[in-house]
């Protein structure tokens, strides 16, 4: 073993105790081996701060930055001037196409969500069912804005109808509007996974439901409820579209 | 590509060899946002804050590959924490001349790794020593040994390096290099 293996070993911890308690004496004594000694611990610091340089360096080529051209000869004047305005005008052409056509929509997810909900949860039409039952009475009063004796009677009825998806749809609107969202939520979840239906909007109901509750795992929900509107071509698929552009759930994790 | 998980990185890292340089790599483009984070809220400039982000995400590859990361906090926590420590550095750099308070690789750290009764008598030699013509010389090897030389530093072990710079074993990359510690040693005694 060289002087600096063994140097290495007692650094590292891994000499038995008799060679180093050799080690330390004659340390004490020897004054080249503790100047070995010194020069490994220097070595060993001068080396990781080099390498950390140089991976510091390493690490910010990983940055792209937009290149900075060293020549600046000026483009006015020259015989090329109309083909670089040429160019430069189609550049800016093509960006602004394609920022027009690729931008996340500028509306906010609040505004959408509220806009929807008001045209759709609002004045409800009285022929979006024929029934003659209670759900007629219901619809009559949420118009009439008695949305507390709405919500009331809905419940009554999805006690005893619970799979009827106009019941569950009608109560869940009263819920929203009650700002009773959690139960808004679990009608228009039943009526999501009522089999059968042609026209389901239970799970876009809720995607809304969702957002506009705003509870910390509620937005990666809806996205993942959106998305799943989007991929099946149910109820809501345009406007699920549209929220989905928007930066605050473009932004967001789906929950899936 | 998809996005690796904070887990994945971790295990890359802890796992060495090339993998290592290769998730060290992804997990600083991950968190490369926190430097216009910084920018915003520390109002430093770009440089400062990727110098800031730099020095944060190489402590955190020191303290994940030795241990000192005990996943104890989220990666991103622990980051996070490291990035601003490491602008507040900056900032009192540029308002004070105090230099790092968090620097994480001082010579004291190398000292400690020392038992008690080797520890002074290194101390005083270094004390007299001549540091900034070691850093030359090291820069003068040839590049072969350097690399080998700041791989070992960066905390690289012998069968690490010996697979990365194609040596048959890792007992043939420790002769190697130690033989190039000591060509250091003789041009750094000889020119003392």
């Amino acid at each position: 073993m060289n002087e600096l293996e063994t140097i290495e070993n007692y650094v590292n911890g891994l000499l038995s105790p008799d060679e180093r308690a050799r080690f330390e004496a004659e340390l004490t004594h020897n004054s080249a081996l503790a100047e070995s000694l010194a020069f490994y611990v220097m070595t060993q610091q001068v080396a990781r701060q080099q390498a950390l340089d140089k991976r510091r360096a390493e690490l910010a080529a990983l940055r792209s930055k937009p290149a900075s051209s060293p020549d600046v000869r000026p483009l006015w004047g020259t015989a090329e001037r109309f083909r670089w305005l040429g160019i430069a005008a189609s550049v800016v052409l093509v960006c602004l196409i394609g920022y027009y056509a690729l931008r996340p929509s500028t509306d906010t997810l609040a505004d959408l969500t509220t806009a929807y909900t008001n045209d759709h949860f609002g004045q409800l039409s009285v022929t979006m069912s024929g029934e003659t039952d209670g759900i007629q009475q219901g619809i009559a009063l949420l118009n009439e804005g008695k949305t507390a004796e709405a919500d009331s009677l809905f419940e009554n009825l999805v006690r005893t109808q619970p799979d009827r998806d106009d019941v569950l749809t009608y109560a869940g609107i009263a819920a929203f509007r009650q700002k009773q969202y959690d139960r808004a939520i679990d009608r228009f979840h039943r009526l999501g996974q009522l089999p059968g239906l042609y026209a389901n909007p239970g799970l876009y109901y809720e995607a809304l439901t969702r957002l506009r509750r705003n509870l910390p795992d509620d937005k990666s929900r809806a996205k993942t409820l959106l998305q799943q509107v989007v991929r099946q071509n149910l109820v809501g698929v345009k406007e699920a579209k549209k929220l989905l552009n928007t930066n605050t759930l473009a932004k967001t994790s789906a929950d899936d | 590509m998809k996005k690796p998980t904070d887990a994945e990185l971790l295990a890359g890292i802890r796992r060495g060899g090339a993998e290592r340089r290769s998730c060290e790599n992804r997990l600083y483009e991950k968190y490369a946002h926190l430097i216009d984070e910084g920018v915003r809220k520390h109002k430093l400039s770009d440089d400062e804050c990727a110098t800031a982000y730099s020095d944060a995400v190489l402590a955190v590859f020191d303290h994940v590959s030795t241990g000192r990361f005990e996943g104890r906090s989220e990666l991103s926590t622990y980051l996070y924490q490291l990035f601003s420590n490491k602008c507040v550095d900056a900032i009192r750099k540029k308002t004070t001349n105090r230099s790092s308070v968090h620097n994480a690789f001082s010579l004291d750290d190398n000292l400690l790794q020392l038992p008690d009764a080797a520890r002074s008598i290194v101390q005083q030699l270094i004390a007299k020593s001549d540091i900034d013509r070691l850093h030359q010389y090291l820069h003068e090897l040839g590049e072969k040994c350097r690399n080998m030389v700041l791989a070992w530093g960066e905390g690289y072990g012998d069968d690490e390096i010996a697979e990365q710079m194609g040596y048959a074993s890792a007992a043939v990359a420790k002769t190697s290099r130690l033989r190039c510690i000591d060509k250091l040693r003789d041009r750094y005694l000889t020119r003392l």
